[in-house]
C-alpha cells in the first residue's frame, strides 16, 4: 500500500488545493501518469503518480486545501484491503520523513505564535532595544554632548566631566585637545586645592604651637573676679610710676631684735616696723594718703594702712586703721590677728575696707624689687623686697656688710610727681635708718 | 638599488614566474607582438613563444573562462583584460564561476588564476576606459583583489598572486606604469593581505589605494610644512585587507581619511570607514572618518573635467586640514 | 560498431540509475526533504550515458544545471550525490552546492554550473590546459539549447577552434530553454550547423538513442585526441518533467509530452538489448532492483549523515 501525499511542488509551497482528481477510486494508475490537479499560488499543476497501482481510497476531496506531505490517498494492489484505521483516517502511518516534516511544521507554528506584547509594552521594549535600560533612556534625554569618540574615551579615563568642557572642534565638538586641556586644569585645580590644604594644615600646626595648651579653665568669680576688676580699673585709670630705694636697716634690725627680747610672747616683724614708719611718713606727706575722684584729690586724715595679704583664693588687703597712732605692739597684734583670720577666711568686710595706703611685701619670697598695681582708688603703694646683706662703704670709708632692704614706691602720677615721692622715700629712709622714732 | 618602472616590475614578475613554472602562461588580447595595450608584456613573446604568451580574439568572457578552465586543471594562467572596464564582459566567468567553484564544490577545486587589468583615469580615455571597479570585486567572496601602488609592490604582489591558489583580480593603474622605484632583481613575494605604511606620521592617517598613495605622499609633504604629520597606510590588497594595521594607525592618530579614485558612493573607503567604526579604533577617533573618492559621474573626456572627477593632491591637503581643524 | 555486452549492460545500468535517482529525489522534494530546487533530466538519460561512455576515466566533463545524469554517467558515488541533495556534510560539496553544483573533480567531473552557458568558456580553458600539458585528455562540455544563444558560446567556440582545443561541445537540445522553444529561439533548424561558422564539424544525433549518441561523440573524441580540434554535437532529446519545480507545462501540450514518453530512451535501449538477446527480461528486473537498492541505500546514507557545521562555514572560500 502506497501513500499518496500532497506533494511539495515548489520551493515555497506550504499547502495545495485539490482541484480535481483525474482518477476515481478503483482506477488503475501508472507511475508518471497524472493523478490529480493541485492549485498552489494560483497555479494549477498536474500531479503525477509516483507509484503503479489501483487508487484504493481518496482521503482528500476536491476543493480541500491540504498541507504538503499530508496523505491524500492510497494506492495498492487490486485485491489489497485497506485497514479500518486507514478508512477512518484515524491512524495514518507516518514514516520518519513525515515526522521530521511535522516537527518542522511545529517549529514554524512556534515561531509564528510567539506571545504578543501589549502595545505599551512593545513600545517600552522597543525603547529598551534602542536605548538600553530605563536609566539609559533617561540619560539619553539629557542634552546631547557633542564629543569625538576619542574625547569621550579620554574623558572617561581621566575622569573629566564633559558637560563642563567647552568644545573647540567643528560645531563645538569636544575633541581630544579640549579634554586634555580640561584634565590639565582639573589637575591644576586639584594641585591648588592640595596646596591650600597643605598651607591650612601647616597653619593649624603653627596655631597649635603658639597657643598654650589649656590645663584647666577656671571661671573668674568671687574674690578673684573682684581682684581682676579692681586691678584692671587701677592699671587702666591710674598712670603708675615707681621709685626704688635700698635702705641699710642694720639699726632697724638691732631695734627689732631688742624689742623682741624685751617683749615677752610677742614678735615685732619688719612689716610692723614698716607699717609704723610708712604711717609716720604719710603723716609728713599726706598727699600720698589720698584719692583722686571727679578731678579732685581727696586727702585723708586717717592713715589706714592696708596690708596686701595672700589668701587661698587671692589677694586681700586687711586694714590697720590709724596706724600712725598705734604702737608697734598694737600694730603687731592687729597684724597677727588679721593675717590669721585671712588664713582662715574669716575676715569681715570691715577688716578689708577703708584703707588709704597699702603696703605689699614679697621679701620673704626673696624678691628684690617689684612694681605692684595701686590698690584702687588709693594714690600709692609701697612694695617691700627682700632683705639681703650687701657691702657698704661707711663714713670712715670702710667696707662692711650690712642688711639692705629694697623698697619700691608706686604712685598715681595724676596726684603727685616723682619729687614728692622721692621726698617721701627720703623721710621713710631716715626713719628706718634711725628707727628710735618708732618706739 | 636599481630603479625600474611599474610596468617593468610587472613584466619582470611575469618573466621570472614563467621561467620558474612552466604552467604559468599569459592569455589575453594583444599581449604578444603588440606587447599589451600598455606595453606591459612587451618582449615576453620572444622568450616564451605564442604557446605561453597567448593572444586571444576580443573575447573577454572566453579569456576569463579559458583561464578558469586551465586553472582548475593544473595550469597557472595570468589573464589580461585590457581595460578594467572590460571586466564587465568577463564578469559572469569571474564572479559566478571562478569565485564560487571552490566553495560550491565543497572545497575540492583549486583556482590559481590571476586577472591583470589596468584601471583608472587620467589618460583622456573617457567613460568606458577609465573606471576603477575594485569595489565590485571586493564584494565577491572567493576572489582576492590586489592593487599595488609602487613598482616594488607590483612585482612582489604579482609574484605572490601567481603563486596563490585563488582567483585574483590584480588591478594596475595606467598612470603608474611609468612611475619608477627601487625594485630588487631577484624574485620576492609580498604576502597578500598585508598593508604597508608608506609614511610614518602622528596627526592623521590616510588610507590610500593605488595612485592615491602617490598623491597622498605628495599631499603629506605639503602638509608637513604646516606642521601636520601624516601617516599613509597602503592596504595593497583590498581583499583580504589588513584591518589591524589600519586600526593601529587610527588608534595612534585619531583621525583618518580613506582615499581612492573610484566613485565615493559604494567605494572601498566606505568599507574602511565602516570597519574602523566597528573596531576598537572607534574610541580613538577624534574626528569623523573622512572619505575621498571620485565624483559619482562617469569619467569625462575633457582634461580639466577629468581631473576634477577624481581626488587630486590639493583635495587631500584640504581634507586633511579640515580634519585637523586648527 | 561493435560493443561488448558488458559495455552495453553497463550503459543500461547507468541509465536506470539516473532514472531512479531522479525519480527518488523528485519524491524527496515532494516530501519536503530537499531544500532547494532541482532540474530533472528524466527522458534525457541516453545523452549523458552515450556521450560519457566514450570517455576514459581521466577525461573531463563540464556539466549543467540539469546534470545529475552526467554525474552518474561519469561514475559518481550515488551516496555522495544523495547526501549533497540533502545538504549533508558527506555530500560531494559538503552541502555547499546542492543539486545544481555537484562536482567530482577527482573523477574528471569539473562540476555543474547554475548559469546557462557558464561552463562553455571554462571548457575552452580546460581544453587549452590539456593542450598545453600535452596529456591527451579530452573534455566534453554539456550545455542546453538555451546556452547556445549566450554570447560566451560564440567566444568560447571560436577560441577552441582557433587553438584546436580538444573540446566536445555537446548541446543537449531538449527542445525548451525553460519555456522558450527552440523554434522560437533559433532561426535555424539545427544548432549543430553553427559549428561550420567556427570551422569545425557539427553533427545532429538522436539524443534518445544511446548508441547513436555514443557513435557520434566517439568520433568527436577521437578527432579531439588527434589534436584536430573541437566538435559540436547536438543531441535532440526531450525533458519529461518541468524545467524546475512549479512548472505548469503551459508552453507545451500533453500530447507532445506523451509522444516523447513513447520514445523513452531506456525502454528503447532495453527492448533492443532484449531483442538482440544480450539480456533477458529477468535480468532486466534484477538490474532494476539493484539500481533501486543502490538509490535506497543512498537515501539511508544521506539521511544518516551529519549536517555541515556552522563553525566551518568559511571552509572552501579560499585555498
Amino acid at each position: 500500500m502506497y501513500e499518496v501525499i500532497m506533494p511539495k511542488l515548489g520551493m515555497t509551497m506550504e499547502k495545495g488545493l485539490i482541484e480535481r482528481w483525474l482518477k476515481k477510486e478503483g482506477d488503475y494508475v501508472e507511475k508518471g501518469e497524472p493523478l490529480l490537479e493541485v492549485m498552489t499560488d494560483k497555479v494549477t499543476i498536474e500531479v503525477e503518480s509516483f507509484h503503479n497501482g489501483y487508487l484504493k481510497k481518496i482521503l482528500a476531496k476536491e476543493g480541500e486545501e491540504i498541507p504538503v506531505t499530508e496523505v491524500i490517498a492510497y494506492i495498492g494492489e487490486k485485491d489489497e484491503k485497506i485497514s479500518e484505521e486507514i478508512i477512518k483516517g484515524m491512524i495514518k502511518e507516518k514514516g520518519e520523513e513525515k515526522i521530521e516534516i511535522k516537527r518542522r511544521e511545529e517549529e514554524k507554528v512556534l515561531i509564528e505564535e510567539k506571545p504578543k506584547y501589549k502595545v505599551e509594552e512593545e513600545i517600552q521594549i522597543e525603547k529598551i532595544l534602542k536605548y538600553g535600560k530605563e536609566e539609559e533612556i533617561e540619560k539619553a534625554k539629557v542634552k546631547k554632548i557633542l564629543a569625538s569618540p576619542l574625547a569621550k574615551r579620554l574623558a572617561r579615563q581621566m575622569k573629566v566631566d564633559l558637560s563642563k568642557v567647552t568644545g573647540t572642534g567643528p560645531g563645538g565638538r569636544i575633541v581630544k585637545a579640549d579634554v586634555l586641556k580640561a584634565a590639565k586644569e582639573v589637575k591644576m585645580r586639584e594641585a591648588e586645592i592640595k596646596e591650600k590644604e597643605k598651607i591650612e594644615i601647616e597653619r593649624e600646626i603653627i596655631k597649635k604651637r603658639i597657643t598654650p595648651e589649656i590645663l584647666e579653665t577656671i571661671p573668674l568669680k568671687g574674690i578673684r573676679k573682684t581682684i581682676a576688676e579692681r586691678m584692671y580699673k587701677s592699671i587702666s585709670e591710674i598712670p603708675h610710676f615707681t621709685l626704688y630705694v635700698e635702705i641699710d636697716i642694720s639699726n632697724l634690725e638691732s631695734l627689732k631684735d631688742k624689742l623682741n627680747k624685751e617683749i615677752e610672747g610677742k614678735k615685732i616683724s619688719y612689716t610692723d616696723l614698716i607699717v609704723k614708719a610708712t604711717a609716720l611718713s604719710l603723716e609728713k606727706y599726706p598727699i600720698l594718703n589720698s584719692t583722686l575722684k571727679d578731678d579732685k584729690v581727696i586727702i585723708f586724715k586717717d592713715i589706714n594702712v592696708g596690708l596686701a595679704t595672700s589668701m587661698k583664693d587671692g589677694l586681700i588687703v586687711p586694714v590697720i586703721f590709724n596706724a600712725n597712732k598705734l604702737s608697734l605692739e598694737e600694730i603687731a597684734d592687729k597684724r597677727v590677728d588679721l593675717v590669721n583670720r585671712a588664713g582662715e577666711n574669716k575676715l569681715e568686710l570691715d577688716d578689708v575696707s577703708g584703707s588709704t595706703f597699702t603696703i605689699t611685701n614679697l621679701g620673704m619670697f626673696e624678691i628684690d624689687y617689684f612694681s605692684p598695681i595701686i590698690n584702687f582708688p588709693e594714690a600709692g603703694i609701697l612694695s617691700v623686697g627682700a632683705i639681703t646683706k650687701k657691702p657698704i662703704v661707711d663714713k670712715e670709708g670702710k667696707i662692711t656688710a650690712e642688711p639692705m632692704m629694697k623698697l619700691g614706691l608706686t604712685l598715681d602720677h595724676r596726684v603727685l610727681d616723682g619729687v614728692t615721692g622721692a621726698k617721701f622715700l627720703q623721710y621713710l629712709r631716715k626713719i628706718l635708718q634711725e628707727p628710735n622714732k618708732l618706739v | 638599488m636599481r630603479e625600474i618602472t611599474y610596468a617593468e616590475a610587472i613584466r619582470e614578475a611575469l618573466r621570472q614566474e614563467m621561467r620558474k613554472d612552466k604552467n604559468v602562461f599569459l592569455i589575453g588580447e594583444d599581449l604578444g607582438i603588440y606587447g599589451g595595450a600598455f606595453g606591459v608584456t612587451y618582449g615576453l613573446l620572444d622568450e616564451f613563444g605564442e604557446e605561453r604568451v597567448r593572444d586571444t580574439p576580443i573575447s573577454e568572457a572566453a579569456i576569463a573562462g579559458a583561464a578558469l578552465g586551465a586553472a582548475i586543471t593544473g595550469m597557472r594562467p595570468v589573464a589580461e583584460i585590457m581595460f578594467m572596464d572590460f571586466t564587465t564582459i568577463a564578469m559572469e566567468q569571474i564572479v559566478n564561476q571562478a569565485a564560487k567553484i571552490k566553495f560550491m564544490f565543497g572545497g575540492k577545486a583549486k583556482v590559481p588564476m590571476v586577472v591583470r587589468t589596468p584601471a583608472g583615469s587620467g589618460t583622456g580615455a573617457a567613460a568606458q576606459h577609465s573606471q576603477s571597479l575594485e569595489a565590485w570585486f571586493t564584494h565577491v567572496p572567493g576572489l582576492k583583489v590586489v592593487m599595488p601602488s609602487t613598482p616594488y609592490d607590483a612585482k612582489g604582489l604579482l609574484i605572490s598572486s601567481i603563486r596563490d591558489n585563488n582567483p585574483i583580480i590584480f588591478i594596475e593603474h595606467k598612470l603608474l606604469y611609468k612611475t619608477t622605484g627601487e625594485v630588487p632583481e631577484e624574485e620576492y613575494e609580498i604576502p597578500l593581505g598585508v598593508a604597508d605604511i608608506k609614511r610614518k606620521g602622528e596627526d592623521l592617517t590616510i588610507v590610500a589605494t593605488s595612485i592615491m598613495v602617490q598623491r597622498a605622499i605628495s599631499a603629506s609633504k605639503e602638509l608637513e610644512k604646516d606642521g601636520i604629520s601624516v601617516e599613509i597606510v597602503d592596504p595593497r590588497t583590498l581583499k583580504p585587507y589588513d584591518k589591524k594595521t589600519i586600526i593601529e594607525s587610527v588608534k595612534k592618530t585619531g583621525k583618518v581619511i580613506a582615499v581612492h579614485e573610484a566613485c565615493k558612493t559604494g567605494g572601498f573607503g566606505a568599507e574602511i570607514a565602516a570597519m574602523i567604526s566597528e573596531s576598537e579604533a572607534f574610541d580613538y577617533l577624534d574626528a569623523p572618518i573622512k572619505r575621498l573618492g571620485g565624483l559619482d559621474i562617469p569619467i569625462p573626456y575633457n582634461r580639466n573635467l577629468e581631473r576634477h572627477a577624481v581626488p587630486q593632491v590639493e583635495d587631500i591637503i584640504n581634507a586633511a586640514k579640515e580634519l585637523i581643524y586648527r | 560498431m561493435k560493443f561488448t555486452p558488458e559495455k552495453l549492460i553497463d550503459m543500461l545500468i547507468k541509465m536506470y540509475k539516473i532514472r531512479f535517482f531522479e525519480e527518488k529525489v523528485d519524491y524527496l522534494f515532494a516530501l519536503g526533504l530537499v531544500h532547494g530546487t532541482m532540474h530533472l533530466s528524466i527522458g534525457q538519460e541516453a545523452v549523458a550515458v552515450g556521450a560519457i561512455s566514450t570517455l576514459k576515466p581521466d577525461d573531463y566533463i563540464l556539466s549543467t544545471h540539469r546534470g545529475h545524469g552526467h554525474c552518474i554517467a561519469k561514475g559518481a558515488d550515488i551516496n555522495l550525490m544523495m547526501a549533497e541533495f540533502l545538504g549533508k556534510e558527506t555530500g560531494y560539496c559538503r552541502g555547499r552546492g546542492g543539486s545544481m553544483h555537484i562536482a567530482d573533480v577527482e573523477k574528471g567531473n569539473l562540476g555543474a554550473t547554475g548559469v546557462v552557458g557558464g561552463g562553455i568558456p571554462i571548457a575552452s580553458g580546460v581544453g587549452l590546459s590539456i593542450k598545453m600539458r600535452k596529456t591527451g585528455q579530452v573534455v566534453i562540455c554539456f550545455f542546453g539549447d538555451g546556452a547556445a544563444n549566450q554570447g560566451a558560446f560564440h567566444e568560447s567556440l571560436n577560441l577552441a577552434a582557433i587553438w584546436k582545443l580538444p573540446v566536445i561541445f555537446l548541446c543537449e537540445n531538449n527542445m525548451y530553454g525553460m519555456s522558450m522553444s527552440v523554434e522560437k529561439a533559433f532561426a535555424i533548424e539545427n544548432i549543430a550547423k553553427r559549428a561550420g561558422s567556427y570551422g569545425f564539424p557539427g553533427e545532429v544525433v538522436d539524443g534518445n538513442y544511446v548508441l547513436a549518441v555514443y557513435k557520434v561523440v566517439l568520433k568527436a573524441v577521437e578527432r579531439a585526441r588527434k589534436g584536430k580540434g573541437p566538435s559540436l554535437i547536438e543531441c535532440k532529446t526531450y525533458r519529461w518533467k518541468g524545467h524546475s519545480k512549479s512548472d505548469q507545462n503551459l508552453y507545451r501540450s500533453k500530447e507532445e509530452i506523451e509522444s516523447w514518453k513513447m520514445k523513452c530512451p531506456i525502454k528503447r535501449f532495453k527492448e533492443k538489448l532484449i531483442a538482440e538477446k544480450i539480456i533477458t527480461n529477468e535480468e532486466i528486473k534484477i538490474i532494476e532492483e539493484n539500481a533501486k537498492n543502490i538509490i535506497e541505500k543512498a537515501v539511508d546514507f544521506a539521511k544518516n549523515s551529519p549536517e555541515p557545521s556552522v563553525e566551518e562555514i568559511f571552509d572552501g572560500v579560499y585555498s
